[in-house]
């Protein structure tokens, strides 16, 4: 600007120079017409015109200074002029250096943009995918586990109960085993007395053999008329020798009786005791059972309430992440607003002078709003 | 049967997000990145239950994709939702000139968008 102002103050200096001349030569010639037309000698004349002579001289004088000050102007103005032309080439390569860096800086902007799109939209899959993991979750947990199914316990309750009319059941014929062992306990002494019975037929046997064998002798002595007699004491002798032998069998089936049914009533006993016992433990592993299957069905159900917390948790985080990711939309568009005036300025549209326009190119930015997660929902709301 | 909302941004990441939340609420959804684009698919699907749509994109820009939906035979009373940065009334007022059904003001809320939209479907 000082240079602009130095050359129009020397191109003043120089008009008014030069008007300056003018009006003096213009002075000069009708001076130089007056003494044409005064010649007839007047005094006064010649020295006017002697006068007017030193006075051309002095203006010659004058000019010749400014003349010389008129080269000295001109060569000031072509050094204005060069520098003038200096600084337009500066300013062309400075906005040239400008439009490249518009250029450059619009260039890694959009790859900015599409990378932090790209990255954001790599997020917002991930979460999606997450949400999808955590509601799969949340719906196998509901499935596994209703609020209000009690199919477990109702389950363990049935098989309790079950269990215990078995078990009563069991007892039940364990004692009737046990009843029927003592009968046979019972029928073994009877037993015993019955061998005793069996001594006493044979004892009555013996007894009857002897007296078949004192009728036959009598009958001997009696000769012919004892014939009769000695076969009916032969008779006699050979059923009470029968009878002996019935009596020693009786006494071996008896005792053979005894023997297998005290080995039987032995073995229910045994039996209604382990039916007893086995009933008792079966009834007692199965109550530990049924604690266990409660106990693992109140783990399940608590695994499933976590799950299903868990899954509510994550889709709060992701809708916190979903409004914070929204924050990217509008840093967008504020980087889209900044591109537009630096395209212009990269595709040539501005001169050097835009730079320092800008600014004003470039404007307010965008009336973005910016809310936060907690505010009020409805505020942003118009329904029309 | 679902309802078909159409999506309209020119973010992908925006879409992205709002499709995410209808999807999870059990819609159907179709997408377009500008005006333009959202017509043919309206024209594709042949029906929409809803439209959630942009104000800035390029080629078609919100308003002028809204009015051009409206025109067409079926679309009078589909409920459109215009989803923007932009808050000024004025902006608003365009939107129900053009025939908005309502303004919501990004960042969205997941579950504020259900509400209005159930809203808005229920209307």
């Amino acid at each position: 600007m000082m240079l602009w102002a130095i050359i129009a103050i020397l191109f003043l200096a120089l008009g008014l120079t030069v008007r300056a001349l003018k009006v003096t030569q213009q002075s000069a010639r009708k001076l130089r017409a007056d003494l044409q037309l005064q010649t007839s000698g007047e005094e006064s004349a010649t020295n006017q015109l002697r006068h007017l002579r030193e006075q051309m001289e002095q203006l010659s004088a004058i000019d010749i200074d400014r003349q010389r000050e008129l080269t000295n102007l001109r060569c000031e103005i072509d050094i204005a002029r060069e520098e003038v032309e200096s600084s337009r080439r500066e300013r062309a390569i400075a906005a040239h250096a400008a439009r490249t860096m518009a250029g450059d800086a619009t260039d890694q902007l959009v790859i900015a943009l599409k990378e932090a799109e790209a990255g954001v939209g790599t997020l917002i899959q991930s979460f999606s995918d997450l949400a999808s993991t955590s509601r799969g979750l949340c719906s196998l947990a509901t499935d596994a586990h209703r609020d209000d199914d009690d199919s477990v316990n109702v389950s363990t309750a049935i098989a309790t109960e079950t269990m215990d009319r078995f078990v009563c059941h069991l007892l039940a014929t364990a004692g009737q085993i046990e009843s029927t062992s003592t009968e046979m306990r019972d029928l073994v002494r009877v037993t015993s007395q019955l061998a005793g019975l069996l001594g006493e037929i044979e004892a009555i046997a013996s007894q009857t053999g002897l007296l078949a064998l004192n009728a036959s002798l009598e009958a001997a002595r009696a000769g012919d008329a004892g014939l009769g007699f000695s076969v009916v004491a032969a008779q006699v002798r050979n059923l009470a020798e029968r009878a002996r032998k019935t009596s020693e069998q009786t006494r071996q089936l008896t005792s053979d009786v005894s023997s297998k049914t005290e080995t039987v009533s032995q073995r229910l006993s045994q039996t209604a005791q382990d039916s007893r016992s086995s009933g008792l433990a079966a009834q007692e592993e199965l109550g530990s059972l049924m604690d266990s299957i409660r106990k693992a069905d109140a783990r399940n159900r608590d695994a499933c309430e976590l799950v299903r917390e868990q899954a509510r948790a994550v889709d709060e985080e992701i809708s916190r992440a979903i409004v914070a990711f929204q924050f990217h939309d509008l840093m967008r568009q504020r980087i889209e607003h900044a591109l537009t005036p630096l395209s212009r300025l990269e595709q040539g549209d501005a001169d050097a002078g835009m730079i320092h326009h800008l600014p004003v190119a470039v404007g307010a930015p965008p009336d973005l709003h910016v809310v936060a997660y907690d505010s009020d929902q409805d505020a942003n709301v118009t329904l029309f | 049967m679902s309802k078909k909302v159409l999506v309209v941004d020119d973010s992908a990441s925006m879409r992205q997000m709002v499709t995410f939340t209808l999807k999870k609420a059990g819609f159907d959804v179709v997408e377009g990145g500008n005006g333009q684009e959202a017509l043919d698919r309206i024209s594709a699907a042949g029906r929409v239950d809803l439209i959630i749509t942009d104000l800035n994109m390029p080629v078609m820009d919100g308003l002028t994709f809204i009015k051009a939906a409206r025109a067409k035979p079926g679309m009078r009373f589909t409920p459109i939702l215009m989803l923007t940065t932009e808050g000024h009334e004025n902006r608003k007022q365009e939107g129900k000139a053009a025939g908005a059904t309502g303004w919501i003001v990004k960042p969205f809320q997941p579950d504020q968008l259900l509400k209005v939209i159930e809203k808005v479907l229920a209307a």
